[in-house]
């Protein structure tokens, strides 16, 4: 689903990334686990296609995420800063990533009940974003990375702001979404989080990756 | 026809936030809504203004290239705005949208401008509207339409190219320092000739590099009385105005497949390195000094596409003015079209909007609590900039017709700086704005009914066979005079605005007021 060969990344003088190469597959939660600075985040920006990477090849579905934009359309994402839009209510901005992820109306409908639910937001669907807490407002930006099933979700510090119930939602949903077939690639400092949701530890320290092996194998 | 999907949002959403802005600006609105009839007249005063320019036989060359340069720099500025919509671009990164579709953003972006511009100027000149179905009229309107194209897509290009190369911002402005220096170099070095300073910037542009490239002068060719018939200027304008909308869109296209830059939402400030400051409190020593440099600063800094607006506007007023002497016959309301243009675009409290102004004065250790001083000179160096600028026309004129250019000068900057200053102060307060407008759309009413007066009572006298050439001829001469008095009152009512303004705060309200627009 996706591979990673012999990625290097590098921001003027320091080394984000270096000789990364992964091979990640459908039906797994895939941690990625490391101190602050460690190159989580530059590695799911690359993944995104959002980054070049300056050595290397990205494949993303067979397909290289920078340059086919219809990849992103089966990436539901998490990101650490706010993609969302303050100006739309809830439900609004829910229905602009179904339309943007081509879901059909019907199958969008019944998603956002299930999930606005689930996550104890479906009283606020109707308000605006910035009128939300900032709890609430990410428990809209990990709902929005569910909208349209996506095939993998990717999620960057997912449980940052979020109450027990939420994360222990996500924690179901991201099983769920596992047994179904698809993927999940995670950043998160939470390691209870990361050993309920994760199959694979991959484990980064100065831009390479030290450890890599099933969730019971990599120390946390 | 239905939109993309990433186009009616972001609809959806530029209707969101000025909905949101009304509500903390009520005076916006009506601001907005007296605004319309207010354009709609000016922009058909402008409209029927430059057709009778063209008519008239008055130089044509560098009242387009400013008029173009002044359309691209609007529409830049709009650019400009989308690539610091650090939301916006976090969104469309990471969202499945198609690289066309973004394109189509970046055309939406700037298409009110576009075709505000391409009605008023280059139908206006062109002509368009005059005759159909001709084969010269359908050229004409092929024309405008590929006009259309090429500047949306050069604006699109020029706002890509700053948001996808890293400091592309300062490169754009560098290479258009650098144009500009060797545009002044062969200005200063070229042939001398007897004729005008204005005729001899026309024949740099005719056969400057970048402006032949660019189509522009292909456009221009087709405006100038030529040998070759129209139908062959027009035909080769067209294809070469395609051609590099064309290539345009096809640097586009590259660049729009980059992620963006990450872009501060406010432009950071300027500062100066060590030796440079030394250098300048040398030249400028003391407080005073050090406040004419941070207010250099902020102007060179922030609303550099408003400046340049303000620059534009002034040379086409002296250029106007400057006309008269070869055409004293000719159409002296370019005033209006000059006040239309500055209406247009002075939505919003730029220049004198001081982000971060603590700090640079904090560093140039000047006393940030002299509003007042700061106040003058900001408004001081706006009117030596507009000045300068018309340096080349002075070479021109007589004394009185420089009188005049500075006059209107000083006239643009208090009234700008007012408008600004009056907007900041009274945003929250709709009755000011209802007034104001009210005033302003008067006295510009009055100002057109004013020509229509002594048609209708010339018409009277004719009906009534009472001879009365002199009388008309009076009435005519009046008439034009109050008008172009009316014209410019709007100005002058602002300039008031400002006036009294600095002479009615006391020092501590002046100093609570200051720093709240530091911050």
């Amino acid at each position: 689903m996706i591979q990673l060969d012999n990625i290097r990344k590098q921001y003027e003088r320091c080394v984000a990334l270096d000789q990364i190469s992964l091979d990640l597959e459908y039906g797994k939660a895939y941690g990625l686990w490391g101190r602050n600075g460690a190159g989580k985040t530059t590695l799911i920006r690359i993944v995104l296609g959002v980054l070049s990477p300056d050595r290397g090849t990205v494949r993303v579905f067979g397909n290289d995420p920078k340059r086919d934009w219809s990849v992103r359309r089966e990436i539901g994402l998490v990101s650490d800063e706010d993609v969302y839009f303050s100006e739309l209510t809830v439900e609004e901005f829910l229905w602009w990533i179904g339309k943007l992820r081509s879901t059909r109306d019907s199958l969008y409908q019944e998603q956002i009940e299930r999930y606005t639910q689930a996550f104890y937001v479906d009283e606020h669907r109707n308000h605006l974003i910035s009128s939300l807490s900032y709890g609430t407002r990410r428990k809209v930006s990990v709902i929005s990375a569910f909208i349209g099933e996506p095939k993998l979700i990717v999620m960057d510090e997912p449980t940052s702001g979020l109450d027990v119930d939420s994360i222990e939602a996500l924690c179901r949903l991201l099983r769920e979404h596992r047994q179904e077939g698809g993927a999940a690639l995670i950043a998160c400092h939470n390691a209870t989080f990361m050993k309920e949701t994760c199959t694979d530890i991959i484990e980064i320290d100065g831009g390479k990756i030290v450890r890599y092996g099933p969730v019971g194998t990599v120390d946390m | 026809m239905k939109l993309p999907l990433i186009l009616q949002l972001r609809r959806k959403i530029s209707a969101r936030r000025q909905s949101a802005l009304f509500d903390r600006h009520p005076g916006l609105i009506f601001l907005a809504a007296l605004a319309g009839p207010l354009l709609a007249i000016m922009g058909l005063a402008t409209y029927r203004i430059v057709q009778r320019y063209v008519a008239e036989g008055l130089p044509v060359v560098p009242l387009l290239l400013v008029m173009v340069a002044a359309w691209i720099g609007i529409g830049l500025s709009r650019q400009l705005r989308l690539n610091r919509d650090h939301k916006w671009n976090s969104f469309v990164a990471y969202m499945p949208v198609r690289p066309i579709h973004l394109l189509a953003v970046r055309a939406y972006a700037g298409i009110g401008v576009g075709i505000v511009g391409t009605i008023l100027l280059i139908c206006g000149l062109c002509g368009s509207g005059a005759e159909l179905w001709t084969t010269r009229a359908i050229i004409k309107w092929l024309l405008i339409a590929m006009m259309l194209v090429w500047v949306l897509s050069l604006q699109a290009f020029l706002g890509l190219a700053s948001s996808r190369f890293a400091r592309g911002q300062r490169l754009l402005l560098l290479t258009l320092m650098l144009w500009g220096a060797l545009f002044l170099a062969r200005f200063a070095w070229g042939p001398g000739s007897e004729g005008l300073y204005v005729d001899r910037i026309a024949d740099i542009c005719l056969t400057d590099p970048v402006l032949v490239a660019s189509g522009i002068i292909s456009l221009v060719c087709t405006l100038i009385p030529q040998h070759t018939p129209f139908s062959v200027t027009g035909s080769w304008a067209i294809l070469h105005v395609a051609l590099v909308s064309i290539v345009l869109t096809g640097l586009s296209w590259k660049l729009i497949q980059q992620p963006p830059l990450s872009m501060p939402a406010k432009p950071k400030d300027l500062f100066l390195t060590v030796p440079s400051r030394n250098l300048l409190s040398h030249i400028l020593p003391g407080s005073r000094g050090g406040q004419i440099c941070v207010e250099l600063l902020r102007m060179l800094r922030g609303p550099h596409t408003r400046l340049l607006f303000y620059v534009t506007v002034s040379v086409v007023v002296g250029l106007g003015l400057q006309i008269q002497i070869r055409h004293p016959d000719g159409n002296s309301h370019i005033f209006i079209l000059a006040v239309f243009a500055l209406l247009a675009v002075n939505e919003r409290a730029d220049l004198l909007q001081i982000r971060q102004g603590d700090r640079l004065y904090h560093m140039y250790g000047v006393d940030a609590k002299d509003y007042l001083r700061g106040l003058t000179a900001s408004v001081g160096l706006l009117i030596s900039v507009l000045c300068l600028m018309q340096v080349p026309i002075f070479r021109d004129c007589d004394i009185e017709t420089c009188g005049r250019i500075v006059c209107v000068c000083i006239a643009m900057a208090f009234s700008s700086t007012g408008m600004n200053v009056a907007f900041d102060h009274y945003s929250r307060n709709t009755r000011f704005f209802k007034y104001l407008i009210a005033v302003m759309l008067f006295f510009t009413v009055l100002s057109e009914a004013w020509h229509v007066i002594p048609i209708v009572i010339i018409l009277g006298f004719n009906v009534i066979r009472i001879p009365s050439l002199i009388y008309s001829l009076i009435l005519v001469c009046l008439s034009f005079a109050v008008s172009s008095f009316l014209s410019l009152l709007p100005l002058l009512i602002a300039g008031l605005v400002l006036v009294s303004e600095i002479t009615r705060t006391g020092p501590e309200t002046v100093k609570k007021w200051y720093w709240r627009i530091t911050e």
